[in-house]
């Protein structure tokens, strides 16, 4: 496959993944917490994982949470969810490909969403330089079980699909 | 959705980007140094008065400062209220109150720095912007780190967004609200339903990476567009900016 055509795949699972990351946030979650939701976005890494290379997935986590905190939530927000998402990238991918045995996408996404949640804390307590900022660590891993299982299951749904309907069929071959 | 907050129709989209990222870091580096709370609330005053000139939508800057909030402020409320109830439980004097006024001082300055760098996202042009980062990184590509590559990744994001994302947020509203409808048919019905959804989506979106591979080529080939350039407006802002140092420098003297 050519650098171009990579490129522009990269860039189209990145738009999917704004685009997802926007439109969440109009999903009611049942029980609201401050700072949390379903990182339904983080099945587009799932795809990313599954079909593509480490350096893609890495890729599409850096531009989309680069985009996402200039156009939305400001400059000093990146450092938390680029830490939280970059931690959560190499995570996945670490246990997709060396534990497969043990945990399924399901697993793989709760391991993911525990891991963002736990690098935004970190970013937090280097930033603010206060231990206080750990008290919400539990409340943050608990609902990354929750969440991460849910995207989990939605996104082993969407990668059988892909795999079935053969869509990033030619991407696999390359890796 | 993405046009309005790229900074392309404010007051001060027309100023230099480069005049504007220098005196941005400096207000963001300042407050650091800044120990009076006079100071402060002249930073706050002046930000507040450049939000209302620049003509930015006040919805935009209030979604901004809710993310701050939810993501920086109410886990660290959490943390001061379970530690003010071990203190209470366990009788001992979990809080400090030299910790929390340092705290609170940390989060002010953070706030000063997360409000002038969203001050400068929202009235500067996206395409300056990354024009202006290509030059500023240029170095680095003598390191052979393709910081040009990566600008142009940004900026092919950002034209497909503007191009497609009404396209695509159609089609994922069309999604949602089928979600929404579904709702009562359970979970596995819901997660069966989402999930072809998104397969269709993104089978769709993947449909157009020829045209998108198009795009790249056209689009690579035009480059980056900063020029400096110094207008009366720039010449004012540095004024104003240097007559604002001074009055800090003076309260903080005194």
């Amino acid at each position: 496959m050519s650098k171009n055509k990579r490129l522009a795949v990269n860039i189209i699972l990145v738009c999917n993944a704004i685009i997802i990351s926007y439109l969440e946030s109009f999903i009611p979650i049942p029980i609201p917490v401050p700072g949390i939701k379903l990182g339904l976005a983080n099945i587009i890494i799932l795809i990313a994982i599954e079909f593509l290379d480490l350096k893609d997935a890495l890729f599409i986590m850096t531009v989309k949470c680069l985009i996402i905190a200039l156009l939305t939530k400001g400059v000093v927000v990146l450092a938390f969810s680029l830490s939280g998402g970059i931690l959560s990238v190499l995570g996945m991918w670490f246990v997709y490909h060396h534990f497969s045995r043990f945990f399924s996408i399901k697993g793989v996404s709760i391991i993911g969403a525990l891991l963002h949640n736990t690098g935004q804390i970190g970013a937090a307590f280097l930033i603010l330089k206060s231990s206080i900022i750990f008290y919400y660590l539990p409340v943050l891993l608990i609902s990354a079980l929750i969440t991460g299982f849910i995207t989990g299951t939605i996104g082993s749904a969407v990668i059988r699909e892909i795999s079935i309907k053969g869509i990033l069929h030619d991407q696999n071959e390359n890796r | 959705m993405i046009k309005m907050k790229t900074g392309d129709d404010t007051n001060f989209s027309g100023m230099d980007a480069g005049i504007k990222l220098i005196i941005t870091l400096f207000l963001a580096i300042i407050p650091f140094f800044c120990v009076q709370n006079a100071s402060f609330i002249i930073f706050f005053s002046f930000f507040a008065l450049i939000s209302l000139i620049s003509g930015i939508s006040g919805k935009t800057l209030l979604k901004n400062i809710a993310a701050y909030v939810v993501i920086i402020i109410l886990p660290l409320l959490f943390g001061m209220a379970v530690q003010a109830l071990i203190g209470l439980f366990t009788g001992s004097e979990a809080v400090q109150v030299n910790e929390y006024q340092d705290l609170f001082y940390r989060i002010l300055r953070l706030f000063l720095v997360w409000y002038v760098t969203s001050l400068y996202i929202m009235t500067t042009p996206m395409e300056l912007f990354l024009g202006l980062l290509n030059q500023i990184l240029l170095p680095l590509q003598l390191l052979k780190i393709s910081v040009s590559g990566f600008l142009s990744t940004i900026r092919f994001v950002m034209l497909l967004l503007a191009e497609m994302g009404n396209r695509f947020i159609d089609s994922y509203k069309e999604l949602f609200a089928s979600y929404k409808n579904k709702s009562r048919k359970g979970f596995y019905h819901l997660v069966k339903d989402m999930a072809q959804v998104l397969v269709s989506l993104i089978a769709a979106s993947l449909a157009d990476t020829d045209k998108v591979q198009e795009m790249i080529v056209n689009e690579a080939e035009k480059g980056f567009s900063y020029r400096f350039r110094c207008s009366f407006v720039d010449f004012a802002a540095v004024l104003i900016f240097c007559a604002l140092m001074l009055s800090i420098y003076f309260i903080e003297r005194s």
